[in-house]
């Protein structure tokens, strides 16, 4: 284990950061801390870097304890959220800055440094801009040189401050697949924060949700979002049709309210549900179409159940969907694929399928 | 926009106001400025130069700035440390002592020199301690560079710490995960981002340190030759009717006033285009 | 004060306890002393150095002259920064500049020639003079050198703010039909009330502790136009240092009720321009 955190806790103020935290993160290997605001993952971060004290509990990198180790001894790569380039170095400079801070009987030479920083501007695709300046970079550059400057001195460990947060959609995509990629070929041990499920989901390898300074669920992205471990992380990764019903005898009763006892929480996701114009073998519900909005190649049409009036969202293909507007007839008939019952008494799940 | 705002305007008031305000400064900056020039040079220009052979003239320039040569890198050196502690921390008291800072500022420079005069007068602990060991510090160079180093303290911390305020943290976060100790960060990410506001503070310490009078003249004793800073001189010159002379002294500390007015305008621009690249 | 818990950055301790040390040195020391020395008196006798008739009427003198001035300024100098933000004009960066002509300019060079240009022969006495005013050697004269001092202080502290004003607000209010008197009563002056508060109160603070600009124009004559820092210096002078101290005590805390007010003021104003 490169990363171990023992039972860290941070408070600001009133406010719980993190309530103690217990983690370990793989070598070589991308891990995720996902969360909404709030939920603690950056003060998570600013603490292995030693950007931050925690108030208790210790951090260790590589089997050595970290705890006390200034930032500058932990031998960390941080890029952060807005880049910090320094604004009055070039790109250059930027990267080479901390080997060119280094005492003279550890600093590389010149023509090393020289040499080391160019190759590194290649892997980022930026050497043609070595002589620029910071605020003649667009985003995702800054991006870039942030990361390059900060493998720059071979740190044991890269962290990463929502990392993709400031820049708009296009080059947010692009950055992704890249990061991905150049993890591939260097095979760097990598945390990095965001908020972004879909962004956990497609470049970590681990991931680590965390709400209100604790942690729900540590896992493969497969694992968490097929075996959520509870009803935050269910509905945080992804949509989530949540409703209560009844389970009479292993038929469906919708017609439950909330507050009625006896209920269960079924979780469905959109693209569980099926549409269909039939109800061959009886276990279709019963719903009407309110709404529908056309995403591309997909259709997301919201729905409510003649039974029980639940608001359920279902995500399904444009050509099944305009079979179904053909036709043009009410009701139509939902089928869950793959629902998930929650029972909280004993926090376990159970698969509800028809 | 702007000519929308001038037809909202009624007509007689742009020259009205332009009349006032330019009236008002002429009287209150323009003439006195010419009138320290006019006055100085009303025996002719050989007179003028002849003013400055005067070795009184002479040992009060060099106290004066001999008096600068020390205020100035001293509260430099600890305005920088002061503005680096507010602005990099978070602590109790903070604030309060964000607000200790200007208390030179707050206090009438009388009151300023004052405080030396019972700090080492005679009827201290301290300074029984002093006259024992033949100490002078008022009444000396020693209390003049004390009071002018107290009237001057703020400008360097109050000056930069909005400043280090709006730049935020980051970049001295990276520069540490980057291995930089605290000396390295200071010198090679800090101070390039504040340099601009640094020289500004700068220049107003040296302005004011040359140019203090309340302060200075309490704890002065005004010995002719030893204890006269420039602006001390003035006054004694003006009481002995050599107006003359003394607008003589006083133009060259209006020219010193001059330069640093433009130096601080041309400082403006740059902290001004500064903060646009930060943000 | 504690820990810091927010950053991880060097220096806390070194630079805490060296900015400490020197303002200890600097500040908080003698201002101990001095209070120190005059908490020694006893309360009957500082009392009565308090209400004798001169120092009396120096603290009227003071407080009125700097009254006056801080109100002309409070007009004057938000007619200046209305000026340099709204017209175009030959020569505008030049004056800009100049406004902090006052803040540069040594206050014993200021004094020896606002005293001139106000004498009977100056050239504002002359003009004066016509009208019947004599300025020079009297109350009028300490006024005329507290605009000089604190004019800088109403027109740095508004000027920003006019250049923030919201170009939206006002046409907002012009396009529900307000015309310029009204925008000006109701929407702009109400904006810039706070900073012109503080400017006044600055200019204010400055002008009660003035001394190097208003001992050359005013005749310096007690009871009539003897300001409370030149009765500081005279007491000195006699070695009377029971009568310097307590006056000096008093000076000390209209100081800092002072700087207590332009604090709430600052906030205050900081606060509504957020908005």
């Amino acid at each position: 284990m490169s990363i171990a955190i023992t039972n860290i806790s941070k408070k600001f103020g009133d406010f719980v950061a993190l309530d103690n935290v217990n983690l370990s993160l793989p070598t070589g290997e991308i891990t995720a801390l996902l969360g909404p605001s709030g939920s603690g993952k950056t003060t998570l971060l600013r603490i292995i870097a030693g950007l931050e004290g925690a108030d208790a509990g210790a951090i260790s990198l590589f089997g050595e304890d970290a705890s006390r180790q200034p930032t500058k001894d932990r031998h960390v790569g941080f890029v952060f959220q807005h880049y910090a380039l320094f604004k009055h170095m070039s790109v250059f400079d930027n990267v080479a800055f901390g080997l060119k801070i280094r005492p003279r009987r550890t600093r590389p030479s010149k023509a090393v440094i020289r040499d080391k920083v160019y190759h590194l501007l290649q892997m980022v695709q930026l050497e043609s801009m070595a002589n620029r300046l910071p605020t003649e970079l667009s985003g995702g550059q800054k991006q870039r040189v942030a990361l390059a400057r900060a493998l720059a001195v071979e740190p044991k460990v890269l962290l990463l401050d929502e990392p993709f947060g400031a820049l708009d959609a296009k080059v947010r995509q692009e950055l992704r697949r890249w990061l991905r990629f150049l993890h591939d070929e260097i095979h760097l041990t990598s945390v990095f924060v965001t908020h972004d499920q879909e962004e956990a989901l497609e470049v970590s390898d681990n991931i680590v949700i965390l709400n209100h300074g604790k942690v729900e669920q540590i896992g493969s992205p497969e694992e968490v979002y097929d075996h959520p471990a509870n009803p935050f992380v269910y509905g945080f990764l992804g949509n989530v049709n949540l409703f209560r019903a009844r389970l009479d005898r292993g038929v469906l009763n919708l017609d439950q309210h909330e507050k009625q006892t006896g209920g269960v929480d079924f979780f469905v996701r959109p693209q569980d549900v099926a549409l269909s114009l039939t109800n061959d073998d009886g276990k279709g519900v019963e719903a009407k179409i309110k709404a529908y909005r056309v995403l591309g190649g997909r259709v997301r049409v919201e729905l409510q159940t003649l039974v029980g009036g639940k608001e359920i969202e279902a995500d399904i293909e444009k050509k099944q969907w305009q079979a179904i507007r053909d036709a043009d007839r009410e009701p139509v008939y939902l089928l869950f694929r793959d629902a998930k019952i929650y029972t909280a008494a004993d926090r376990t799940w159970s698969d509800y399928v028809i | 926009m702007r000519t929308a705002k001038l037809n909202r305007e009624p007509r007689w008031l742009k020259p009205t106001l332009m009349t006032v305000a330019l009236t008002f400064l002429a009287v209150f900056i323009f003439l006195p400025v010419y009138t320290i020039f006019h006055e100085a040079l009303a025996a002719g220009v050989f007179a003028y130069f002849g003013y400055f052979r005067d070795p009184e003239i002479f040992s009060a320039i060099k106290l004066t700035l001999l008096t600068a040569l020390i205020c100035v890198p001293v509260n430099t050196f600890f305005g920088v440390l002061t503005a680096w502690c507010v602005t990099k921390f978070e602590f109790r008291g903070k604030n309060v002592l964000i607000t200790m800072i200007e208390i030179p500022f707050a206090i009438s420079p009388v009151i300023a020199g004052l405080l030396f005069i019972f700090l080492f007068g005679s009827f201290g602990w301290v300074g029984s301690w002093l006259i024992e060991h033949n100490l002078k510090i008022v009444f000396a160079v020693p209390g003049i560079v004390l009071a002018t180093a107290f009237v001057t303290f703020p400008f360097v911390a109050r000056e930069l710490i909005p400043l280090m305020q709006e730049l935020g943290k980051d970049d001295e976060e990276a520069a540490m995960t980057l291995g930089a100790g605290g000396l390295q960060t200071f010198f090679r990410v800090t101070l390039p981002n504040i340099k601009w506001g640094l020289l500004y503070g700068v220049i107003l310490t040296n302005a004011r340190a040359i140019g203090e009078f309340g302060a200075v003249a309490v704890v002065s004793g005004l010995i002719r030759g030893v204890t006269t800073t420039m602006p001390l001189y003035i006054e004694i010159l003006y009481n002995e009717y050599m107006f003359s002379a003394a607008f003589a002294v006083a133009s060259l500390l209006t020219l010193l006033a001059l330069v640093t007015l433009t130096v601080k305008a041309i400082l403006e621009r740059f902290i001004a285009a500064q903060r646009k690249i930060k943000n | 004060m504690s820990k810091p818990k927010k950053s991880q950055l060097p220096g806390f301790g070194l630079t805490l306890g060296l900015s400490l040390s020197y303002m200890s040195l600097l500040i908080f020391i003698p201002l101990t002393a001095l209070i120190l020395y005059a908490a020694k008196l006893p309360a009957a006798d500082f009392w009565e150095i308090i209400v004798d008739e001169r120092v009396k009427s120096a603290f009227k003198i003071s407080f009125l002259s700097t009254f006056y001035a801080a109100a002309v300024n409070f007009f004057l100098g938000l007619i200046i920064a209305w000026v340099l933000v709204r017209y175009q004009f030959f020569g505008k960066r030049i004056i800009d500049a100049l406004i902090d002509l006052p803040f540069a300019i040594p206050t014993a060079v200021a004094g020896i020639s606002l005293s001139t240009i106000f004498s009977s022969q100056g050239i504002m006495g002359k003009i004066l003079g016509v009208f019947g005013i004599d300025i020079s050697f009297s109350r009028a004269g300490i006024v005329v050198a507290l605009i000089f001092i604190g004019l800088p202080f109403v027109v740095r502290t508004v000027q920003p703010v006019i250049e923030e004003l919201d170009a939206e607000l006002e046409e907002a209010a012009a396009s529900l039909g307000a015309n310029f008197y009204q925008i000006f009563v109701k929407v702009l002056f109400p904006s810039l009330l706070p900073s012109l508060l503080t400017g006044f109160a600055l200019a204010f603070a400055r002008g009660l502790g003035e001394y190097g600009a208003i001992i050359f124009i005013s005749s310096n004559m007690p009871y009539q136009t003897e300001i409370v820092p030149l009765l500081i210096v005279k007491k000195l002078a006699q070695f009377n240092y029971a009568g310097a101290s307590a006056i000096g005590v008093t000076m000390l805390v209209c100081a800092f009720v002072l700087l207590l007010l332009i604090n709430v003021l600052q906030v205050y104003a900081k606060r509504r321009r957020k908005i």
